[in-house]
């Protein structure tokens, strides 16, 4: 099995060719920056959609955010997990609500869609909203599909996203428990160093 | 009867109102002239049938019934009805012109004492004034609807919510200071009616202060902001009441206190007369006030200055007494101070709207050229389309493919007649399907040299060879046999009646092609029309108007669809109506479909794609075309189990090859390898699929099998040549050393 790094420069040109060229400008991410700045990763179903109004916020303006629930398996534990990641913008009905240009796109966020979403604890994502906010808003959601052979593939985003180009979920999987190890691994010798130091 | 009267002269000026694309050279432009003069002939006809009967007003508010029978006559015909019905104003004018016998009657017998006393009727020297005045009214009138209008869907429904609260208004007017202005003394009526006209010039300024702040899109939002609407809201009936009300609500009052002051029979007359002969020479006069080198030459603030200049001195010129001259002074003032520089006129509801480089007044309209994508200009008259530049550009070229098709040149130069505007795309692709001479011609004629010369600036080459055509030219070259293809393209939005063509030489083909997101399907068409899809984003309907017989992928329209009334479609916001119309159109070609043999499973594409169409919602305005389309499986299903039941032909190719192109864009996979991998079999593997086929074995990493989909094909399409690199890569990577 070729490393997935072998391939990526190849399927670099597919998505040159294919990506569509995205205006919104977030905050560009290496995997391994987007597994050290977030508290999770889960590959799941999007099952529910929901939209928050904050009318009048401390803010002065009304604010909405979309709450996905994703039902799967977390990343990093390997354990069943159901959880709901939050992202600014959306609509309650035909006429309230805000279009944001860093959402996922209505294509993303699907109910029915197998995704990766990338998440962080977040006491006030605005106006007050706290919840686990989809990190980088569309930057932290991933659209996976089955291959012809049944084998998962997680769609990448290009350069400058967490995942960059497609490669297979376990594959992922792999690096992000790598990723995430290291990042245990990091805490507990500063941890063990403040202790001493102290 | 004045109620029933009224109500006869709304059905009659709304038809003449409506009345348009009678002629060939009106499809891609009205001829406004032709427009207003029709409407200010039948207001002085009313006005003269007033002026028989001046019994009829008797009393402070005898215009009162007349007004309110109009304005629910106008509210019927334009909200009641679907959008592009066509013109009612012959059975309305028939009507009226049976009645007016009886009303006449009726009216000299209204009050047998009556007769025994003399009439204290105006005289020429009093309604002359009246007549000036009208005309000041009805210039500034149309000058300040100009923008309003324009900011605005041009289909009837909008102009009818705003001449219907324009009559409102009015009306309310009327009554209210009907009782106020009655108990005053008779024979003061025609000063006060002067008085009332030097107001005018106020009153314009008044307006046009409140018209200019609607322009610019902070005003805009400003203003709908207070009652809780959204620019995004324009085309809807509580939008239009409120920007008519903002803009002309001052004028309204000004009109209904002149009517009931002129309410005798020759002072009515003269005041509508008056008024149509405005609303007729505006169109010719914003031409005569535009320099065709200025840049921006925006004529309607000049205009309703003009017209409320002219109400101002006639009163003071008549009645020079101190109030007149007073209230002439300070609408002077007030009009001075008030009126707006040019500027163009954007749509409220385009939220990242392009400024125009140029923008020119012509008698047909606002034309401006706005700068677009890959440095082709696109030209806009009233804000639609004139150009096939930037969105529209796959569209155009494949009607202009369409129109030519097979065509046999007669002539020793092959010649084409446009009846539109040339741009370079246009020119380079008539070039390409053989003709050497080009002709344009359109009633907005005068304003294309100067567009020629910005839009073949930086490639002259590209320019086909050809003249500059009037009307009347171009109609006796056609008739004389000059062309081989004369074509109309297709304008956004725009429903126009086509017309009847005969004394035409066979040999010339012509065909007029009408925008499928706008109200086609109600329209009057022929027994057998062309469908042409640019994917699914766009769809135009082709008809030959004349020109012999060929071999094409004709379609049977069914019966007029029973598309909604003007009323609903002002309930939705105006996005939301071009699919909603595309599908009417499909539903409607296949019950025509389904009355031919074995035409059932295109009927059935048909349906299945207005299913699809149907579902669109309103997306993320940061997404592209293909993002913010709908697709789901069940669609996917539907349209892939008519194809494989049989339908096929070139708009069901065009259709799901486009439905290819937005799959790979979406980067659905699994819906590509499961509908559109079974069709390319089917279909003997064409290009577009194998490709969208290739996309998705790449994204599944998958080059093998992407790099069989790319054989064979001996294209200069760049996707292939991107498709096999990427593949190849792909494999190199997946055979090197540490590959699987």
């Amino acid at each position: 099995m070729k490393p997935a790094y072998k391939i990526l420069p190849y399927a670099a040109l597919l998505l040159l060719a294919l990506t569509p060229l995205l205006t919104a400008q977030i905050l560009r991410l290496t995997l391994e920056q987007m597994v050290e700045r977030t508290d999770g990763a889960v590959h799941g179903t999007i099952t529910a959609s929901h939209v928050t109004h904050l009318p009048e916020t401390k803010d002065g303006v009304d604010m909405f955010f979309t709450t996905l629930t994703i039902e799967g398996e977390n990343l990093i534990s390997g354990q069943s997990q159901t959880i709901a990641v939050s992202f600014p913008g959306g609509f309650v009905d035909e006429h309230t609500g805000v279009w944001n240009s860093e959402a996922p796109s209505t294509d993303d966020q699907r109910i029915g869609n197998r995704v990766v979403a990338f998440w962080k604890v977040c006491d006030d994502l605005g106006g007050g909203f706290s919840g686990n906010a989809l990190y980088t808003s569309h930057g932290g959601l991933f659209r996976t599909f089955e291959d012809k052979r049944g084998r998962a593939i997680v769609l990448g985003r290009g350069k400058g996203y967490a995942v960059e180009l497609n490669q297979r979920l376990p594959v992922l999987r792999k690096s992000i428990k790598g990723l995430d190890r290291a990042k245990q691994e990091r805490k507990t010798e500063k941890r063990k160093n403040n202790n001493r130091n102290f | 009867m004045l109620f029933l009267l009224g109500f006869l002269s709304a059905w009659l000026l709304w038809g003449l109102g409506w009345s348009e694309g009678s002629h060939l050279f009106e499809l891609p432009a009205d001829n406004p002239l032709r427009t207003h003069t029709l409407v200010a002939a039948a207001l002085a006809v009313i006005g003269l049938a007033m002026a028989v009967v001046p019994r009829m007003f008797a009393g402070p508010r005898g215009a009162l019934p007349w007004m309110c029978g109009l304005t629910l006559g106008i509210a019927a015909c334009g909200l009641l009805q679907p959008i592009s019905a066509d013109s009612a104003s012959g059975p309305g004018a028939w009507i009226l012109l049976a009645i007016l016998p009886l009303l006449i009657f009726k009216g000299r017998n209204q009050d047998p004492d009556a007769r025994e006393r003399s009439d204290p009727l105006p005289t020429l020297g009093e309604s002359l004034p009246v007549a000036l005045g009208g005309i000041g009214l009805g210039l500034a009138l149309t000058a300040i609807a100009t923008p309003i209008t324009r900011m605005l869907p041009p289909d009837g429904a909008d102009q009818a919510i705003m001449v219907v609260t324009f009559l409102g208004l009015t009306t309310l007017s009327l009554w209210l200071l009907g009782s106020w202005l009655g108990k005053q003394e008779e024979e003061r009526e025609a000063s006060r009616l002067l008085i009332c006209l030097c107001l005018g010039g106020l009153v314009c300024a008044l307006s046009l202060r409140s018209t200019a702040s609607l322009t610019r899109p902070s005003g805009l939002r400003e203003v709908v902001g207070l009652v809780g609407l959204d620019v995004a809201d324009a085309g809807t009936w509580a939008f239009d009441l409120l920007i008519t009300v903002v803009a002309l609500g001052p004028l309204a009052l000004l009109s209904g206190s002149l009517l009931h002051l002129a309410h005798q029979g020759r002072m009515f007359l003269a005041l509508l007369a008056g008024t149509g002969v405005g609303i007729a020479i505006e169109p010719l006069i914003s031409e005569a006030f535009t320099s065709p080198d200025a840049a921006f030459a925006s004529s309607w603030p000049t205009i309703a200055v003009a017209g409320g200049i002219c109400m101002a001195l006639v009163g003071a010129i008549w009645r020079p007494q101190n109030l007149t001259i007073l209230a002439a002074i300070s609408g002077g003032l007030a009009l001075w101070w008030f009126a707006p520089g040019p500027a163009p006129v954007l749509k409220a509801w385009v939220r990242f709207a392009t400024q125009p480089e140029w923008v020119v007044e012509h008698s047909v309209g606002e034309i401006a050229l706005t700068p677009g994508h890959e440095g082709n200009p696109r030209v806009t008259l009233d804000q639609r389309a004139l150009t096939g530049a930037s969105v529209r550009a796959g569209i155009d070229a494949k009607i202009l493919a369409r129109s030519a098709k097979d065509l046999s040149f007669a002539a020793e130069i092959p010649s084409a007649l446009l009846v539109g505007q040339l741009d370079l795309p246009r020119s380079l692709g008539l070039i390409d399907l053989g003709f050497d001479h080009a002709d344009r011609t359109a009633f907005f004629h005068a304003a294309m040299p100067r567009l020629e010369k910005e839009l073949f600036e930086q490639a002259p080459a590209g320019r086909i060879s050809g003249e500059i055509l009037t009307p009347g030219s171009a109609w006796k070259r056609m008739q004389d046999g000059a062309y081989d293809l004369v074509l109309v393209p297709a304008i956004p939005e725009r429903t126009p009646t086509l017309p009847l063509l005969t004394d035409l030489p066979p040999r010339t083909r012509v065909m007029a092609w009408l925008d499928g997101g706008a109200a086609v399907a109600r329209m009057r068409l022929p027994k057998r029309i062309l469908l042409v899809a640019d994917g699914v984003f766009d769809l135009c309907v082709g008809v030959q108007l004349a020109g012999a017989d060929r071999d094409e992928d004709w379609f049977t329209p069914g019966p007029a669809a029973q598309e909604p009334i003007a009323l609903q479609r002002l309930s939705k916001r105006p996005a939301a109506w071009p699919n909603l119309y595309r599908a009417l159109l499909l539903e409607r070609c296949a019950a025509g479909e389904e009355a031919i043999d074995d035409a059932q499973p295109r009927a059935d594409f048909l349906r299945a794609l207005a299913t699809m169409l149907r579902a669109q919602k309103p997306s993320n305005p940061f997404e592209s075309r293909a993002e913010a389309f709908e697709i789901n499986n069940n669609h996917m299903a539907e349209l892939a189990a008519t194809v494989h039941a049989g339908a096929s032909g070139r708009f069901v190719e065009e259709t799901v090859f486009g439905i290819a192109r937005v799959l790979v864009e979406k980067r659905r996979v699994e819906a590509i390898q499961d509908y559109l991998g079974p069709i390319s079999t089917a279909w003997g593997r064409p290009l577009e699929l194998e490709l969208a086929l290739a996309a998705a074995d790449i994204e599944s990493l998958d080059a093998q099998s992407a790099l069989k989909h790319l054989q064979g094909f001996v294209t200069s399409d760049p996707r292939l040549e991107s498709l096999q690199e990427a593949a190849e890569a792909l494999l190199g990577a997946q055979e090197g050393p540490d590959g699987d």
